[in-house]
């Protein structure tokens, strides 16, 4: 299981992370109970701060992706159950900044398009 | 000065010096095919144009910054008549130049994305048996003896100076926390998704550095354990068998300090790979 950061991605460090290990998460890819890497151990093979990777572990922990625990390190849980509003949320959420970054490489909408709907075959 | 103090002095200079001359001169040598062919065959990886100058660069550099150390140690240790001698000295100065040459090792990533992979790395994946155990096996004998020579110290009168069971008490709780603190460090250290024989050679790296520092650490702390230990057995007066307990293990103190500084040191344990789920 690999997680990549673009430096140059408009889309902070930390939303990339998450948005990486949610998907791995969501599709069993990363099992119930398998242990994450420390945040420490993550920062530095990514070289990143660690509070990036502290913030993404947070949000997913918030999230109920994962649970911390003292002496056991980060844990993947259960698959939490999300409403149809939450789902939207993020939905809209994601949306906003892909429309962000292509408003920024000046990409027309039918290309962006294009290129979402090949990401989603993938 | 006699003739025989003469030739006892120029016996124990040459002896002070022969080692580490002969040491650096093996240590400062060009790291040879067949070395580099050896270290790879050791350690299952495949040398290629990829690893091959990391092989390289990590062996010349750790072989150089261990001899200087050493030597370092050992002269200081004769020549200062520290105790201990030049044996615990030149382990304890190969040590520290072995902890010197790991500050600056690591494998780069390429410029570009940033990849890592979601696995933990843990130091016990890249030691052996003996270098994961040994400082418990120490504590541990250390602790009984000591128990046995509380409960019967000869004549009632404790003879062991405290002031040396506590230098040999600091030295073991020090190399303990030194063997925990570089045992992070090297685990720890950055190690971006690479190519696999970039990786092998990363895994062969670490594995190496962990080896030789806890074998070199656990020789240390066997001698300063045995100290206390002999210190003690010729101060006991306790009835059989724990009189024979304690014999043994202050002498199988001493074998293990041997069996880390020949044994542990140079063994190679292929890492474990452990997938996140």
């Amino acid at each position: 299981m690999i997680v990549e950061i673009d430096p140059g991605s408009s889309t902070p460090p930390y939303e990339q992370l998450r948005t990486q290990i949610a998907a791995l998460i969501r599709s069993g890819d990363l099992a119930v109970g398998a242990r994450l890497p420390s945040i420490r151990q993550l920062a530095r093979d990514l070289g990143l701060a660690s509070g990036t990777v502290a913030r993404a572990y947070r949000e997913l922990e918030a999230a109920g992706y994962l649970r911390g625990r003292a002496g056991q390190g980060t844990v993947v849980r259960e698959i939490p159950e999300m409403t149809e509003t939450e789902r939207g949320a993020r939905l809209a959420e994601a949306a906003r900044a892909y429309a962000t970054a292509v408003r920024e490489l000046g990409a027309d909408i039918e290309a962006a398009v294009r290129a979402v709907r090949h990401q989603l075959a993938d | 000065m006699s003739m025989s103090s003469l030739g006892q002095l120029a016996y124990t200079l040459a002896w002070m010096f022969a080692v580490p001359t002969l040491a650096l001169l093996a240590a400062f040598a060009p790291v040879s095919r067949r070395r580099l062919t050896a270290f790879g065959l050791r350690r299952d990886i495949t040398v290629t144009v990829g690893n091959g100058p990391i092989l390289i660069g990590y062996l010349a550099r750790v072989a150089r910054w261990r001899a200087l150390g050493g030597a370092a140690g050992w002269i200081a240790g004769g020549a200062l008549a520290l105790p201990g001698g030049c044996y615990f000295w030149g382990a304890a100065g190969y040590l520290t130049g072995a902890l010197t040459a790991e500050v600056k090792t690591s494998v780069r990533p390429s410029p570009g994305l940033r990849r890592a992979a979601l696995t933990v790395r843990r130091s016990r994946d890249y030691l052996s048996w003996g270098a994961r155990w040994g400082p418990v096996l120490i504590v541990t004998a250390l602790a009984c003896q000591m128990a046995i020579y509380v409960r019967w110290p000869n004549a009632g009168l404790p003879d062991v100076r405290p002031a040396r069971a506590a230098a040999d008490l600091a030295a073991i709780t020090v190399l303990v926390i030194v063997m925990g603190l570089s045992r992070r460090l090297i685990t720890q250290r950055p190690r971006p998704v690479l190519a696999a024989d970039l990786s092998a050679a990363d895994d062969a790296i670490r594995a190496g550095s962990l080896q030789t520092i806890s074998g070199a650490s656990l020789a240390l702390m066997c001698l300063a354990a045995t100290d206390a230990m002999w210190a003690a057995l010729l101060d006991l007066d306790a009835p059989e068998p724990f009189n024979w307990i304690s014999t043994w293990l202050s002498i199988a103190m001493y074998v293990f300090a041997l069996y880390s500084w020949f044994g542990v040191r140079g063994r190679v344990r292929r890492p474990r790979r452990r997938a996140a789920a």
